[in-house]
């Protein structure tokens, strides 16, 4: 007899070493699939709350006013996120090195993957009436956190006086209109020459716009109808609006 | 007794019959060492490694799934103490991209010229499998040293059988020419 089968025989029989009951390996496995399920589903609703609170101040809309304004909307969104999934990447990173019973999973795939459903569905979930039934119940019942957060601005300093605004055309005349943001608040935008020559959004119409601020004055160089990507309670109003109410 | 698959035993040693992990440890303690010495020299650690892979099976002998080969699945611990080792110990460094798994090719598929291929490269490779990175050293060793097919392999490192056959072929490339190399000098 070997000494590593003496050794490990004697272990068995003083009992130095037993086997972990099968019913805790289940409990793992259950555990480690409800934390994950979680994960799932705090990341998909505060992707889906970024989605909304983008959409909702216009800044989605940015890839349709051109390549350019793309980067506007990247570097609109929160820096707090990117922290975040920093953060957690390295937490994966870090867990997966240290604990991995395989030490060349592709952690990479697996964080893209998740990642990349997580978004998707995120984009599902804005598409529901969700997150805009929280915001006026968060609103209704003073509920000052989730309100902020749902009506958080955001700035877009890197750009100098360029920013987008979103809502629904109050009143037009020659060389204005004046919306009224999802926010409540009442905007006189100012038409550039540019734009001047093309017929101005009817009353009613739910537009974003791509401008400047000279002074106190908003001056947009692009308009454009956001009906394309009606979100959470745009949908309602939109809905509203076909229905007649 | 020893007519019993390794399967069978797993099934008898769970119920109780824990004598029996001496027939596993007999079948497996003098390949596991065989495998374990490709990575190491020092004789105590390579014993040490061996013992605690036993240990580990035998305490996490309950999470095996016995529709699965146990063959694959003792390598597979054999595999990840020896790693732990040696990223203990300093000298290998582990990947966050790996661009094998991510992209493998798709040609790279099991050959039916493997004997002939076994013994060319088995001369070659005892001298020169400490010159290339452990990714694909451990890849030749456990096709050309123990024989497990890609599958096996797979199941062993927890990577697609593709990413299999594509460091199989990268890691014979990086031999033949460490092998060149050698000649000129």
């Amino acid at each position: 007899m070997t000494n590593i089968k003496t050794n490990i025989l004697q272990f068995v029989e003083k009992n130095k070493i037993s086997m972990i009951p099968r019913w805790k390996f289940v409990l793992y496995s259950l555990l480690g699939v409800t934390l994950a399920i979680f994960a799932f589903v705090v990341l998909t609703f505060f992707g889906s709350m970024i989605i909304f609170v983008l959409a909702k101040h216009g800044f989605l809309y940015l890839p349709l006013f051109g390549l350019g304004e793309i980067m506007h909307g990247i570097l609109a969104i929160p820096l707090t996120l990117f922290i975040l999934t920093i953060v957690l990447i390295t937490i994966v990173e870090i867990l997966v090195h240290k604990y991995s019973f395989s030490f060349r999973k592709p952690v990479i795939v697996t964080l893209l993957t998740l990642t990349l459903l997580s978004l998707v569905f995120s984009f599902l979930l804005t598409l529901t009436p969700m997150h805009g039934g929280i915001r006026r119940y968060a609103e209704e019942n003073h509920m000052g956190f989730i309100s902020r957060e749902y009506n958080r601005p955001i700035p877009l300093k890197e750009f100098g006086n360029m920013t987008v605004l979103r809502g629904m055309i109050i009143s037009t005349s020659s060389d204005e209109v004046i919306i009224k943001t999802f926010d409540n608040t009442m905007e006189v935008v100012y038409a550039s020459t540019s734009i001047k020559e093309n017929p101005l959004p009817e009353v009613g119409e739910d537009v974003v716009i791509f401008g400047s601020i000279i002074g106190d004055k908003f001056e947009a160089i692009q308009i454009r109808d956001a009906d394309i990507f009606p979100f959470g309670e745009y949908m309602e109003k939109r809905r509203g609006r076909m229905m007649g109410r | 007794m020893d007519t019993q698959s390794d399967e069978q035993l797993v099934g008898r040693i769970r119920k109780g019959e824990k004598e029996l992990f001496g027939i596993l440890i007999d079948r497996y303690e003098a390949k596991l060492t065989r495998y374990i010495k490709r990575f190491l020299q020092n004789e105590e650690d390579i014993t040490d490694i061996v013992q605690n892979v036993f240990i580990k099976v035998f305490v996490n002998l309950q999470s095996f799934d016995v529709d699965r080969l146990f063959n694959s699945w003792i390598y597979r611990i054999a595999h990840n103490e020896t790693v732990t080792y040696l990223k203990k110990r300093g000298n290998e460094k582990v990947s966050f991209l790996d661009f094998d798994t991510m992209f493998p090719h798709p040609f790279a598929k099991e050959t039916a010229d493997k004997p002939t291929l076994d013994k060319e490269l088995e001369d070659l490779m005892t001298s020169s499998l400490s010159l290339i990175p452990l990714k694909y050293k451990e890849i030749l060793v456990l096709y050309y040293y123990e024989e497990l097919s890609y599958q096996e392999i797979a199941d062993i490192l927890h990577i697609p059988i593709a990413t299999v056959g594509v460091r199989l072929r990268r890691g014979r490339e990086q031999l033949e020419r460490h092998i060149k190399k050698e000649d000129h000098i």
